[in-house]
């Protein structure tokens, strides 16, 4: 039968018992836990710090050892072979600014002068002359290229609107 | 600074290749073999022309329109050398170099036209490529003046054809585009580069080829006076050399003002390795370290980089206080301002004066690299510069030959079809000397056959130039005409 707080006969002796209870002295101090924390916290991620400096040195010695002879400049990895502009893109973290997208090898004046006073105009290089610009290629009447693209014909076989 | 030294020092001991390219000397142009060239016209008595300019090759100033035609020829040429196979090449090239009776409209067919599109672009009052050689210096990047050539060659090939079919006023007029052209592409008369400047002569001389054959041509009219209006020098050198002489000041700036420069350690070997990228200065092995090589090369230089500072006014504490880098870069600049000097103060005299002296200044700049006496700078970028100044000469000697055979052609019209005994029998027009030589042509005759021969300075006359004449009198002569157009 439901007693007036709602508890049952055996709920409210099981509460008068909790309430005789008195809370005992803990065993755990805040402060000694807080330092003890503290101090695991330090000692477990030491030896993170020394694997990291390990490999830090580690790192610091393989890049003394034998590479190419490349100079590094900026964000560009630069090729300076005869004549040719060879440019790779380094690993970035960062847009690069305008000036560092393109840097020639720094001699294409001085060798393209050196060929032809060596060898003569004939030495000039010319562009390849395959394209892949599709069907509008440089230097193409605009009638033409108008038309072309009005009337979908292709010029090299020879067919007009 | 000093453990800089010392460990250079000590890198020395390591197999560091240093191989330097020597420059080419006097000798190996020496040991060509002698070649030259013979043309043989048959040229028949030809007047002046009334009026006297009626005929030019280089556009006249009423003719011109305003405006710069740089980015005219860049957009014609691209597209009309872009647009030709290899083969159609194949066949252009062909064509110039056979005999004219094969050039006709049927041989022609399939091969591009060059006349039309380039017209435009030859009668704008300049062509200025506005190349930023102050700010880029050895790294300026030109157009591709390859191309340039390509397109003149197309277009001898139409004035070929207008020769071949009598059409002589068509020829003269595209002779007039080709030669303006060929002026264009030095890029303009206050500002040039040496590369320019033998493109536009090595097109020029593609034009003289067509000039000869016209000449060469039944009833061709006289081009004396056509002759004496193309500009010469055809390409003044002079404006390419001051741009040589600033050459590493524009490459780099820290070169402009060496001797003042402040910079930290740090920046003067960037500024090394700018210079080391512009050369490809000795690295040394692959398996050192790049900079390590540049390290031995600056330790190779320092002492006598040294010694030249202490003998031009500074004392032992400045030397001392400045970076061992900065003290090699003095003395690099410095040695190239020098040899610079001596080298491209000829280029201010006519030719016949300056030939010897630019012989002895090769041979003992040759001697000197010999004996390791001169820096990289100078050593990478002041040889065989002096061979340009022959090649500009060599095409202003052409044109002045060919006035002289239109003066011969000019005697033979006045005097009933024969041939000078000699060039200074000529009075009727001034006889051009040879600006090779600063001397007459050579010239000897023999009943109706003339030999006009323009020598060079060189000893092997590898750039001889014989003409050989074969007067035809019988032949119409070309007919002058007054002014309201009526036969004489």
């Amino acid at each position: 039968m439901p007693e007036e707080n709602g508890l049952t006969h055996e709920q409210a002796a099981f509460e008068s018992a909790l309430s005789a209870l008195a809370p005992a002295a803990g065993l755990i101090s805040r402060d000694r836990l807080m330092f003890q924390a503290g101090r695991r916290a330090a000692g477990s991620s030491g030896w993170l710090w020394r694997c990291a400096t390990l490999l830090l040195a580690l790192g610091l010695g393989l890049s003394l050892m034998p590479r190419t002879g490349r100079p590094i400049r900026g964000n560009a990895l630069l090729q300076p072979t005869a004549g040719t502009l060879q440019l790779a893109q380094g690993p970035t973290t960062q847009p690069p600014r305008p000036d560092q997208r393109y840097r020639p090898t720094g001699a294409e004046y001085l060798h393209l002068r050196q060929l032809v006073l060596q060898r003569g105009v004939a030495a000039l290089p010319v562009p390849s002359e395959t394209s892949s610009d599709g069907p509008w290629t440089r230097g193409r009447p605009l009638a033409r290229l108008l038309n072309e693209h009005a009337w979908g014909t292709d010029d090299s076989k020879g067919e007009t609107p | 600074m000093r453990s800089l030294i010392a460990l250079a020092a000590a890198m020395l001991c390591l197999p560091v290749c240093a191989a330097q390219e020597t420059p080419p000397s006097s000798a190996s142009r020496a040991s060509q073999p002698a070649a030259g060239k013979v043309f043989r016209l048959h040229i028949t008595p030809a007047a002046q022309p009334v009026p006297s300019l009626k005929y030019q090759l280089m556009p006249p100033l009423p003719d011109q329109t305003p405006g710069n035609a740089a980015m005219l020829y860049e957009t014609v040429v691209e597209g009309m050398t872009h647009n030709v196979s290899p083969q159609q090449f194949d066949q252009i090239e062909r064509l110039l170099a056979a005999d004219l009776k094969e050039v006709t409209r049927q041989a022609v067919t399939g091969l591009p036209s060059a006349a039309p599109d380039l017209e435009i672009a030859a009668r704008r009052e300049r062509c200025d490529w506005e190349l930023p050689w102050r700010e880029r210096g050895v790294s300026l990047v030109i157009p591709y003046l390859g191309r340039y050539r390509q397109a003149c060659r197309i277009l001898a090939l139409d004035i070929r054809l207008s020769i071949a079919e009598g059409r002589y006023d068509d020829a003269l007029h595209d002779l007039q585009t080709g030669f303006a052209f060929a002026h264009h592409t030095q890029g303009g008369t206050i500002e040039s580069i040496t590369i320019a400047d033998l493109v536009s002569i090595s097109m020029l001389s593609i034009l003289n080829n067509q000039v000869i054959d016209l000449i060469g041509s039944p009833g061709s009219p006289n081009l004396y006076w056509a002759l004496a209006t193309v500009p010469r020098p055809f390409a003044n050198l002079w404006p390419a050399m001051q741009m040589e002489r600033a050459l590493w000041q524009s490459s780099i700036p820290a070169l402009k003002n060496v001797e003042k420069a402040q910079l930290t350690d740090e920046q003067w070997r960037d500024v090394l390795r700018q210079i080391q990228n512009a050369f490809g200065l000795p690295r040394g092995p692959d398996f050192l370290p790049p900079d390590l090589g540049l390290a031995a090369f600056v330790a190779a230089g320092y002492p006598p980089a040294k010694q030249y500072l202490l003998a031009h006014g500074y004392s032992e504490q400045q030397v001392e206080n400045m970076p061992v880098i900065q003290v090699v870069l003095i003395h690099q600049v410095n040695q190239y301002s020098q040899w610079a000097d001596e080298e491209f103060r000829w280029f201010s005299l006519p030719f016949p004066q300056a030939y010897l002296g630019l012989e002895k200044w090769e041979a003992s700049f040759t001697q000197a690299v010999k004996q390791k006496k001169v820096g990289f700078l100078a050593q990478f970028t002041l040889p065989i510069i002096s061979h340009a100044y022959l090649r500009t000469t060599l095409a202003d000697r052409q044109i002045a030959a060919l006035q002289c055979i239109e003066a011969i052609r000019l005697y033979a019209a006045d005097h009933a079809g024969q041939l000078p005994r000699r060039l200074q029998d000529i009075t009727e027009v001034p006889v051009p000397e040879n600006p090779a030589t600063g001397k007459p042509f050579g010239y000897t005759v023999n009943g109706n056959t003339a030999v006009l021969e323009a020598v060079s300075p060189e000893p092997t006359q590898e750039h001889l130039e014989r003409y050989e004449l074969i007067l035809d009198s019988s032949k119409p002569a070309a007919a002058s005409t007054d002014a309201k157009g009526d036969a004489q």
